[in-house]
């Protein structure tokens, strides 16, 4: 018995070079694999920039400036009085998924026309400094923006029922900023509205951008009248409220 | 003698496995990704120890659609490959009508922002992490998984989540992706009822665009799953009858109704044919209104990159084209039916006051087949 137990220590131990290298080797190939993935995450986050990351305010400038001088959007829209809705990267899908290229940087821009409703959705190709294509938008698919919510605004002053509900507080009343644009702002006063879309043909509303406009002091809403503002009729309607639904 | 040679086997085994493990790993190395930094999510489970499975994904914030998704990878074992599940995943809209008639609101129709997030929001402690000052991610428990008597696994998931700020509402976008493969959307609706209707009962139906590309694209098709009773009798029997052309179903919750989406060529190591289905996860019901982008809760549309709003589904189906094999997207609306109670607020010298506590509608994006075995056991 002891014969034969030695005689297996004796076939291990010319056996166990091999499995010491067999371990060497895969502890080896298991380190510069895991250096390797590592690396590869580094550089995905190190290298050149991909095709969603934010854009920096020279990509912004850069891509609102060759989207409104392209001709096909200048035809649409004209040069005046165009307003900028949104600029975004995206990433379009190709025809063939052997042609996608997650660093191509290339950006959405959305332009609005106030006079006439029309807009556009222009696609920049940044690295080719060229507009990819461009696709003409209606009124109501051209999502509203500060700019309308201040125009609403300006419209609404006009009118009594809006001055009686905000006194002589309505002076401090601004409109309010998204956290996400330049000069986002906290006034106690804000006035925020949202995009409203009638089904009753007889209701401008239903044909025209409408919003209602909304008095926030602080954090409680001024209760009053519906405000609501038709932008391309330039008009207010005030709607009394009915009462409050039983609950 | 026999001990030996079993000695000497083992030990060639180990040699080999030892030099083709490695490789075997080699070949499935992370995917390029279209983001990077934060906006890269890269998550692999359990959270501690040896991986089991891994997310791969990128996510972008823009006004108006808040939180998206884009190019979600999940790969079910280190030396499996990784998948493509989704090209991209957004609200498309919120449409918000009450019950008199109006207003009628479309929320995603003006480019709002996102507010601001910071620890009370999303705390460290809670395995809370805050991106770009508007986003939150939470990597955490989510409960069991599953238990047999003594046995039991608890799963994990990684959570992003913003708020959109919508006039006087905030919509919670939230995006869940599971240790299982499961992926969950969900709209929350909070913070304070309509100004001047406060009591007004109304509908938040947000619509979700899911641009599927199981396995990349083309090549996806889109079965609608269904369970029939087969009354009179005690039988029942389960289909999935392909939907060949652009259009709207209705879901019905008695015959568990999904859309199941598969890729031609999509099949797990056992040869069964993978799918992911969008199984809807209503509170309370879903709500039908006057317009037509609200008659259906799923809709399958050919891919277009111009066609990114709800409201304009019904002109993206007409005339409807083929969808079979090709890129596909999916569409789900689900509703919040916001019935306001006194535990929204209160009125004090005859103003409001208080918050519409947060309600929630959401679905379900779930492989079947895509594991070869039961992930977790």
């Amino acid at each position: 018995m002891k014969i034969i137990w030695f005689s297996h220590i004796s076939t291990i131990h010319k056996i166990s070079p091999l499995i010491l290298f067999a371990l060497v080797v895969f502890t080896v190939n298991s380190r510069q694999l895991i250096a390797q993935d590592e690396n590869q995450r580094e550089s995905t986050t190190a290298s050149e920039r991909r095709a969603l990351d934010l854009l920096d305010t020279e990509e912004r400038a850069y891509a609102e400036r060759i989207a409104r001088t392209d001709k096909r959007v200048q035809e649409l829209l004209g040069e005046e009085g165009v307003r900028v809705v949104s600029i975004e990267p995206i990433l379009l899908k190709p025809k063939s998924p052997k042609e996608i290229n997650p660093a191509l940087r290339t950006v959405e821009v959305v332009l609005f026309r106030p006079k006439g409703e029309v807009g556009a959705r222009a696609v920049v190709n940044l690295q080719q400094k060229e507009v990819a294509e461009v696709q003409r938008l209606t009124g109501d698919q051209v999502p509203m923006t500060t700019d309308d919510l201040r125009d609403a605004f300006q419209i609404a002053s006009s009118s009594p029922d809006v001055q009686k509900m905000l006194g002589a507080e309505m002076q401090s009343f601004q409109v309010q900023i998204a956290p996400g644009e330049p000069n986002p702002s906290t006034p106690e006063n804000l006035v925020t509205g949202l995009p409203l879309r009638s089904t009753d043909p007889k209701d401008p509303c239903s044909k025209h951008r409408c919003m209602e406009l909304f008095f926030r002091r602080g954090t409680d809403f001024v209760s009053g009248p519906s405000v609501i503002v038709d932008l391309t009729a330039k008009r207010v309607y005030i709607e009394r409220r009915k009462t409050n639904e039983t609950h | 003698m026999k001990l030996i040679r079993n000695a000497a086997l083992t030990s060639a085994l180990a040699f080999v496995f030892c030099l083709v493990l490695p490789l075997a790993m080699a070949q499935v190395p992370p995917p390029s990704m279209p983001c990077s930094g934060a906006n890269l999510v890269d998550q692999k489970f359990p959270v501690v120890g040896p991986e089991v499975t891994h997310w791969r994904l990128c996510w972008q914030t823009i006004p108006g659609n808040g939180l998206l998704i884009h190019w979600a990878y999940f790969r079910t074992a280190p030396s499996a490959p990784w998948r493509f599940i989704l090209w991209d995943g957004r609200v498309s809209e919120i449409f918000v009508p009450y019950h008199s008639g109006s207003p009628r609101y479309y929320d995603v129709g003006f480019g709002f922002g996102l507010t601001s997030i910071g620890s009370a929001d999303c705390p460290p402690s809670l395995g809370g992490t805050v991106l770009a000052r508007s986003v939150c991610k939470e990597v955490r428990d989510r409960g069991l998984s599953w238990k047999s008597d003594s046995a039991v696994y608890r799963g994990q998931e990684v959570v992003l989540w913003s708020a959109l700020a919508a006039a006087n509402y905030n919509y919670v976008m939230e995006w869940t992706f599971r240790d299982d493969g499961i992926i969950l959307g969900r709209v929350g609706a909070t913070s304070h009822n309509l100004p001047g209707r406060e009591m007004e009962t109304h509908v938040h139906n947000p619509i979700w665009r899911l641009d599927v590309d199981l396995n990349g694209f083309p090549n996806d098709s889109v079965s609608l799953g269904t369970h029939t009773e087969n009354f009179p009798g005690n039988t029942a029997t389960d289909t999935e009858v392909l939907i060949p052309r652009e259009g709207g179903r209705v879901w019905n919750p008695r015959s568990f109704n999904s859309l199941d989406v598969s890729d031609k060529f999509l099949v797990n190591g056992r040869k069964d044919k993978t799918s992911y289905q969008l199984i809807p996860l209503p509170t309370g019901g879903l709500a039908q209104h006057q317009e037509p982008f609200t008659k259906n809760d799923f809709w399958v549309t050919l891919y277009n990159g111009a066609e990114m709003s709800a409201k304009d589904l019904f002109s993206y189906i007409t005339p409807p084209q083929p969808v079979a094999d090709t890129d596909v997207v999916l569409w789900y609306r689900g509703s919040v039916h916001h019935h306001p109670r006194d535990e929204d607020g209160e009125i004090i010298n005859g103003s409001w006051h208080g918050v519409a506590l947060i309600m929630w509608t959401g679905f379900m994006f779930k492989p079947h087949n895509l594991f070869d075995r039961t992930p977790f056991y």
